[in-house]
């Protein structure tokens, strides 16, 4: 499809979800706080059918569109869209077959005032990337993908709080006791990254055009990606080389990452990540840091809990009323308004 | 009317207009002002800045001085007292900006259609219809103007810097200092100098005519032989269009020269020019954007927090196509009974059947 890109301004964006196995059948939506931007990519696969002695096409095999919708938000101490996609505290393989119907009020381009929304029902999550760098704010990036996507004239009834302010994810709210992943005691790590996809494969089934699921493409490869300046090597050693022959040999496949943020919420990537590659670059004659990047990969495992205590997120069962309440917040060592800057690791 | 007649007509009017941008130019160099008022020759000069500043205080003592004053208004309320009382329409405003906005695509058109003979002749004709009317609108809207505190004080101020700076060329001394200052002389003064003020159209013509380029372009940078802070209205006016011709010609897509020499349709080539950069610009600050936008993505949904200005920032980001394919899918779904699947879209669908004729057009 010619790529004949449009904007549309939203006033706000909702989900619906998880709704566990079957079809999202509730009408109440969950505002998506902190989000940036809403990217959306249809696609139409349509086959001519041709028959001897016909120039043009005797019919068109057209397949259901492939909907991606792929939103960027800012982690804000309101739950992640991952979550309310797949549930708290789940693992991959309990929230696999978990969809959700996403909606995007959009203002009239004319007037300013919200008068349609864009609606894609039901979608899964496909691709995930959590991203907390040392210099701007922790985001995460999620695409969803879909077989339909329409417009219609109801704006869309959400049900939680809008947040106008919020004090933003940063280097200072990673709970670095609660944490664990090589090098943390550095005190020169750059960043971090965790990303999968989920594959996502269409299951059909005679009788229904739309697939009745779109299964996860197991094993799910996370991979996590963590920078450090050249002051401390984050990865090195993780292979013993002096290992002899016959010797037992531990070739890694047991390290442990876990990134929590000081309002309780936690990426788990599980036990067993092996360190994939340590990559040293920089330092060059022109200036700049050395840094070293350690790619480290696990199959399958990660789960996404936020503190259901704050009430804005409860169990990943559906839509509830009170997910307008507050989020936890991140405390008192947050860069904020107040610009109350305190060094070292939260408590 | 013979052919000799018309031929020495047509030169006349030549003739007249050369020698009225001679002496327009020469005026500009000097920096004065000529007036010939009751057999008396008079010299307007530039005021200087301590001048300016002694007429800026004047306007702030009259504003300070009559602002509670009855029978007066604002200038921020002078819209609303006019609705309230049954001058403006409440849209007036709105109107405005909507004439303005057409005149802008008007001109754009003519500039688009310039080699048209016939659509051209249609485009100046809409554009004078619209000129006129958004010059009666304008005029309304200054209907008051002697009700408003803020033009009574602009008043004071002009006064002051006339009384300062009119002089009596025989004798050298203030005018208003020699005699009485009578308020018929000095309106009728005032006009003639109002007569002077050029307008954008007959500076263009200036800036482009051979006897100010030829000043022009031996010394750009010192041309008048005052401190750029001295310069006149009309000095830095000229300067202004002379170096936005100059940028014209430098201008990689620079149109041909009857454009040029045509005032609206080098609006238009403008407008096009503008349109072009801010449409470049958005692309560019969107794909400059982490993640969700670098990809292909055929919609973008940005959040806009109800601002009215932020809402138009973002649906400019799209092109004219865009801008389109949203209009017409808003109608389509207005139409509808209530939603519409993606694919049935008449973007979609017109689309999809081009990916088709394509597909077909390759197996030939």
């Amino acid at each position: 499809m010619a790529n004949n890109r449009v904007y549309y301004a939203i006033q706000d964006l909702a989900i619906n979800g998880p709704s566990g196995v079957g079809a999202p059948t509730n009408t109440l939506y969950d505002r998506i706080n902190g989000a940036q931007s809403v990217s959306v990519s249809t696609n139409y696969n349509t086959e001519p059918v041709y028959q001897l002695g016909q120039g043009g096409a005797y019919s068109y095999l057209s397949e259901l569109g492939d909907v991606e919708c792929t939103i960027s938000r800012v982690i804000d101490g309101w739950p992640c869209i991952y979550g309310m996609a797949m549930g708290n505290n789940t693992t991959l393989n309990q929230a696999a077959n978990y969809k959700s119907g996403l909606r995007m009020t959009v203002y009239d381009e004319a007037g300013g005032t919200a008068t349609s929304s864009y609606e894609m029902m039901p979608c899964y999550v496909g691709n995930v990337t959590f991203n907390f760098p040392v210099e701007e704010t922790f985001t995460e990036e999620i695409t969803f993908i879909g077989n339909d996507g329409k417009y219609i004239t109801a704006a869309s009834n959400s049900t939680g709080a809008k947040s106008t302010s919020r004090l933003m994810g940063r280097r200072n709210t990673m709970d670095m006791d609660a944490s664990d992943f090589p090098g943390k005691t550095s005190d020169a790590i750059q960043s971090i990254s965790i990303s999968f996809d989920l594959g996502r494969e269409a299951a059909y089934g005679l009788g229904a055009m739309a697939p009745y699921t779109r299964y996860i493409n197991f094993p799910v490869e996370i991979t996590t990606e963590i920078v450090s300046n050249a002051k401390d090597s984050i990865g090195g050693g993780a292979v013993d080389s002096s290992v002899g022959p016959c010797a037992d040999f531990a070739g890694g496949g047991n390290t442990t990452i876990k990134v929590a943020l000081c309002d309780g919420s936690v990426f788990d990537v599980g036990t067993n990540n092996t360190l994939q590659s340590e990559n040293y670059s920089g330092g060059e004659a022109g200036g700049g840091n050395a840094t070293f990047t350690s790619t480290y990969i696990s199959y399958s495992y990660f789960k996404y809990t936020f503190p259901t205590a704050a009430g804005t997120f409860n169990d990943g069962e559906g839509n509830d009323s009170d997910n307008a309440s507050a989020p936890a917040d991140f405390g008192t060592n947050f860069i904020g308004d107040t610009d109350v800057i305190e060094e070292g690791n939260p408590s | 009317m013979t052919d000799h007649m018309i031929g020495h007509v047509f030169y006349r009017t030549l003739y007249v207009d050369n020698y009225r941008i001679q002496s327009i130019v020469h005026r500009i160099l000097s920096g004065k002002q000529i007036l010939f008022f009751n057999n008396t020759l008079l010299e307007l000069v530039q005021p200087s800045i301590e001048l300016k500043i002694e007429a800026d205080m004047i306007y702030q003592q009259a504003y300070d001085n009559h602002r509670f004053d009855d029978n007066i208004i604002l200038e921020d309320y002078k819209f609303n007292y006019m609705v309230k009382n049954g001058i403006l329409e409440p849209g007036h405003q709105d109107h405005m900006k909507a004439l303005e906005k057409r005149l802008k695509a008007q001109k754009k058109s003519l500039y688009k259609e310039y080699f048209n003979v016939t659509q051209r002749k249609k485009n100046k004709n809409q554009i004078k219809s619209t000129k006129k009317i958004i010059q009666e609108s304008e005029s309304l809207l200054n209907l008051i103007n002697f009700l408003v505190l803020e033009h009574q004080c602009d008043n004071y101020r002009n006064e002051f810097l006339i009384k300062n700076t009119l002089y009596n060329k025989a004798t050298g001394k203030l005018f208003f200092q020699e005699q009485n200052i009578d308020s018929t002389i000095f309106n009728n003064i005032m006009q003639l100098i109002s007569q002077n003020i050029l307008s954008i159209s007959e500076y263009k013509s200036i800036a482009r005519s051979d006897y100010w380029r030829g000043y022009y372009t031996n010394n750009k940078n010192h041309l008048f032989d005052v401190n750029s802070k001295d310069y006149t209205d009309e000095q830095r006016a000229i300067l202004n269009i002379s170096v936005m011709y100059d940028r014209i010609y430098e201008h990689p897509d620079c149109p041909g020269e009857d454009i040029i020499n045509d005032d609206d349709a080098l609006d238009g080539w403008m407008i096009e020019q503008k349109d072009k950069n801010k449409e470049e610009k958005n692309a560019k600050g969107v794909s400059n954007k982490k993640g969700a936008l670098a990809g292909g993505a055929q919609e973008i949904f940005i959040p806009a927090d109800g601002n009215k200005e932020t809402i138009d920032n973002i649906y400019g980001m799209n092109t004219t196509e865009g801008l389109s394919t949203i209009q017409q899918r808003n109608q389509q779904l207005s139409q509808s009974d209530g939603s519409i699947r993606h694919k049935d879209l008449k973007d979609v669908q017109s689309s999809l059947n081009e990916q088709l004729k394509q597909l077909n057009y390759n197996r030939k």
